[in-house]
């Protein structure tokens, strides 16, 4: 019995924190110790039986299934280190953050902070994303430092702000100060986006798959004249790999595949800082 | 009374001339007595154990606004270990201890936790600002059990310095001093870089001792000869406690042997003096100039020393000495830092740091900090310290006190760095290990007596039942000291076997100097005057009273410290 499928009983009256409740924990226990876990709701211990209905199912690896209204529901898939978590419906705070390895998938939305420090594995959510996506816990130096996230809808403000290496697409619009002071990695735009985006970008890429949608360069970012043909065909082919596993059917999968055709404008910036980003604009 | 015996210990009292002999201790009313006639109400059997006074360590950041300004800093230090630096902290097993956690920049409750379980009893606030005396009396208060008091900077506030250009007499900077102790509540007076953090205000990146001030054209030496001077008179037993110039700048030997010339013989207690004992010899114009400080402090009895001895790990630096930690900025690990002014009286610099094993300066510091130790022939004059977090974090007390004790296991530690610093350093050649007696002189005894602490760091009849009983393990001394059998703070239980059983309230030290405080013609009147037209304090405010000084600690004890008689006012 590997995987556990939890159904919310009520919708909750206080944020419940499901920090540790992850799917290779709850594989090494019995159903009764699964019913007794303690989980925080505001300042008080519940079980979590007492939050969910809880079963179990046969499945190949540790899986963790929640269905219900969890937009009250934090740090979900926190440090998750292998094994599945996929979610029928919306999600809170922090989903996914400090995750290692594995995949987490919500079919619905997440709140802030999804994906912050996150260093390894998958995370997709099929509905929009708040603020912070893929930024860092308060006073660490780096955001997201591997992996892949998908976001099929839209994202907030400071999406990948302090990212150092990873993918992060996003199929819909993005806020303000989308990919600030990004140190690498590679951000995917779907969209537009709000104000200042790439402010304070120091290195990493920023491609604008619909680069009509995309706002002017700032003036910190020049016009690149390096020849980068080899790089953007190796770049774009697994781009368009990752748009046919990922967002199949969709329209930002089409775009993706279409990249290898296209030669994108590049820009480098933000020469306020390092100066040694990339804005890519495939035409 | 009832009263507690403490049975079958051997005892390590430097301050008695008691060296590990077996002695029986009473214990009644919190205080250290004469064996009753009556029989005791409660015994101890403390045989096969080492009993020693509590220690107390006399450099230590606690409190103040840097110390919190490194917690904001470092919100990572404060994450979990266990769950790989992602989670808060968790509570622990032990209702007493109240959630609090840090390893760099332990919180005030941690703080106060970690130093009783490794049994000591009393720290001291290094670098207090006037006008943010409350503001460290209220942190100190909120460390638990600890005893704790704190010098307060004078040296490089605009008004100071004025009227040291001004050509003030002697006079009114002893009351200007005196007036200062008074008003902050503090134990004694520390000069961090003399004159140097104003310097840096107006461009200066760096002042030799006889380097003048851009603007007010004082030195250094001027400074530290008037504040040694001032102290001196005013009989404060904590002489001046000197953060030299030039800290951690290569050859800075130069500049700690003129601070020493500067004195003219007047006592002072020359701090992390670890920091300034660079020559500038060698393949990296980096070398170490231990020996050459310690022949200084061997030939002088009046002064005093504590190290500032670095470990290897990550910590943070916090320091009062914007001008140095400026500099240093760019090595900050992780890579960012605070530095500011703080109402033109000091300043303040915040620089997170991680000294490697593999780094040559870093493991040289390590050398030289040990140097000092074993070659000073006198433990009286020396202190242990880390200069926390400076130079580590103080629980690495008990790993150095093992590097101390244990010449096998330094040697050890020795091996694995790079043989440059075998080979540029004395160490390898110091053959001395330190006793118990010695390292009992080191943290407990000579801080008690550096301080002027006359009950305290010491086991005899009147003293404050402040004891440490450690299992004695002559093959682990670093185990032995990290977690004692039993700690007493004022007679009671503070800790049992490295677990918390109490926590009361420390107690706040301060000294009571006497002064004529000019009230309304003098420099009362023109700090007052100058803080209601710059100041963010109200100027009725600069004082606090023994009422408030209360509060501010929670209710402690207040233990006032008497100045020397035949001071000359």
């Amino acid at each position: 019995m590997n995987g556990h499928r939890l159904t919310l009983r009520q919708r909750l009256p206080l944020r419940l924190d499901l920090r540790g409740v992850l799917p290779g924990a709850l594989a090494a226990l019995d159903l009764a110790a699964i019913e007794r876990l303690p989980v925080a709701h505001g300042r008080e211990w519940l079980p979590l039986a007492e939050c969910f209905h809880i079963e179990a199912f046969e499945a190949e690896e540790p899986a963790l299934h929640l269905i219900g209204d969890l937009s009250r529901v934090d740090h979900l898939g926190w440090g998750l280190a292998g094994g599945e978590i996929l979610v029928d419906g919306p999600v809170g705070d922090h989903l996914g953050s400090t995750m290692r390895a594995g995949t987490v998938r919500v079919r619905g939305s997440a709140g802030d902070l999804a994906g912050v420090e996150m260093a390894g594995g998958e995370l997709h959510i099929e509905g929009d994303a708040g603020h912070f996506v893929a930024s860092t816990l308060p006073g660490s130096m780096d955001g997201l430092r591997g992996g892949l996230i998908c976001i099929h809808g839209r994202a907030g403000d400071r999406l990948g702000d302090r990212m150092r290496r990873g993918t992060l697409i996003v199929g819909g619009d993005v806020g303000d100060f989308a990919a600030s002071r990004l140190v690498a990695g590679s951000v995917l735009l779907g969209g537009g986006a709000g104000a200042h985006p790439g402010y304070g970008q120091r290195r990493g890429s920023l491609v604008w798959l619909q680069p009509d949608a995309a706002p002017a360069p700032p003036t910190t970012f020049v016009p690149g004249q390096g020849d980068t043909a080899v790089f953007w065909q190796l770049f774009a082919r697994d781009l368009a790999g990752l748009g046919a596993r990922h967002f199949a059917g969709q329209a930002i999968a089409d775009a993706l595949a279409a990249l290898p055709a296209r030669r994108p404008q590049r820009w480098r910036g933000d020469l306020a800082v390092d100066g040694q980003g990339e804005w890519l604009l495939p035409r | 009374m009832t009263w507690t015996l403490l049975r079958g210990g051997w005892l390590h009292d430097p301050t008695n001339g008691i060296d590990g002999e077996v002695r029986d201790l009473a214990i009644q009313g919190g205080r250290i007595v004469p064996l009753p006639a009556e029989p005791p109400a409660e015994v101890i059997d403390a045989s096969g154990c080492i009993v020693m006074a509590g220690g107390i360590d006399l450099h230590s950041h606690i409190g103040g606004g840097k110390v919190n300004l490194a917690r904001m800093l470092l919100p990572e230090d404060h994450r979990d270990r266990m769950t790989g630096g992602a989670n808060p902290c968790t509570p622990g097993d032990n209702p007493l201890e109240l959630i609090s956690c840090g390893h760099a920049t332990p919180g005030t409750l941690a703080t106060g936790y970690r130093y009783v379980q490794m049994g000591y009893t009393a720290a001291f606030e290094p670098a207090m600002l006037a006008a943010n005396a409350r503001q460290a009396h209220m942190e100190m208060g909120d460390t638990p059990i600890l005893d704790h008091g704190a010098y307060v900077l004078l040296g490089n506030d605009e008004y100071f310095l004025q009227r040291l250009a001004e050509g003030a007499p002697p006079e009114e900077i002893r009351d200007l001093i005196g007036w200062t102790l008074h008003a902050s509540k503090a134990m004694g007076i520390k000069v961090v870089n003399p004159a140097g953090i104003s310097a840096f205000k107006y461009h200066q990146r760096r002042l030799d001792v006889d380097e003048s001030h851009v603007h007010w054209g004082v030195t250094p030496r001027q400074v530290v000869q008037a504040l040694a001077r001032g102290l001196t008179d005013l009989g404060v037993p904590h002489p001046l406690h000197i953060h030299g110039s030039n800290l951690g700048v290569a050859g800075n030997i130069a500049s700690t042997l003129a601070t020493i010339d500067a004195l003219e013989g007047l006592p002072a207690h020359l701090t992390h003096v670890q920091f300034h004992a660079y020559g500038r010899e060698g393949p990296k114009k980096f070398s170490s100039a231990a020996l050459q400080l310690v022949e200084a402090v061997n030939a002088r009895p009046q002064l005093s020393i504590d190290v500032g001895q670095i470990l290897f790990g990550q910590t943070v630096t916090a320091s009062g000495d914007t001008m140095r930690q400026h500099a240093n900025a760019g090595l900050a690990s992780p890579r960012k830092w605070i530095g500011a002014d703080i109402e033109c009286e000091a300043g303040c610099g915040v620089v997170p740091f991680r000294y490697q094993e593999k780094s040559y300066v870093n493991a040289l510091q390590w050398a030289i900090g040990l140097e000092i130790f074993l070659s000073v022939r006198n433990p009286w004059q020396v202190v242990l310290t880390t200069d926390h977090p400076n130079g580590a974090p103080f629980t690495s007390y008990p790993h150095l006190i093992r590097l101390l004790m244990d010449r096998p296991f330094r040697e050890e530690q020795l091996a694995r760095l790079h043989p440059d610093v075998a080979a540029n350093s004395a160490l390898k050649d110091l053959k001395r290990e330190l006793t118990l007696q010695e390292i009992a002189v080191m943290t407990r005894a000579a801080p008690a007596k550096l301080l002027g602490l006359s009950d305290r760091g010491h086991l005899g009849p009147g003293a404050a039942a402040d004891i440490a009983v450690y299992r004695d393990d002559p093959i682990d001394r670093e185990r032995m000291f990290t977690t004692p059998e039993w700690v007493f703070k004022d007679g009671r239980v503070v800790a049992r076997a490295g677990r918390i059983t109490a926590t009361p309230v420390g107690g706040t030290h301060f000294v009571t100097p006497r002064f004529d405080d000019a009230r309304d013609t003098g420099f009362a009147a023109a700090l007052r005057e100058r803080m209601a037209r710059n100041g963010s304090l109200h100027p009725q405010h600069l004082e606090i009273g023994h009422d408030e000084l209360c509060a501010c600690c929670r209710g402690g004890r207040l233990l006032p410290t008497e100045c020397f008689e035949g001071a000359s006012t």
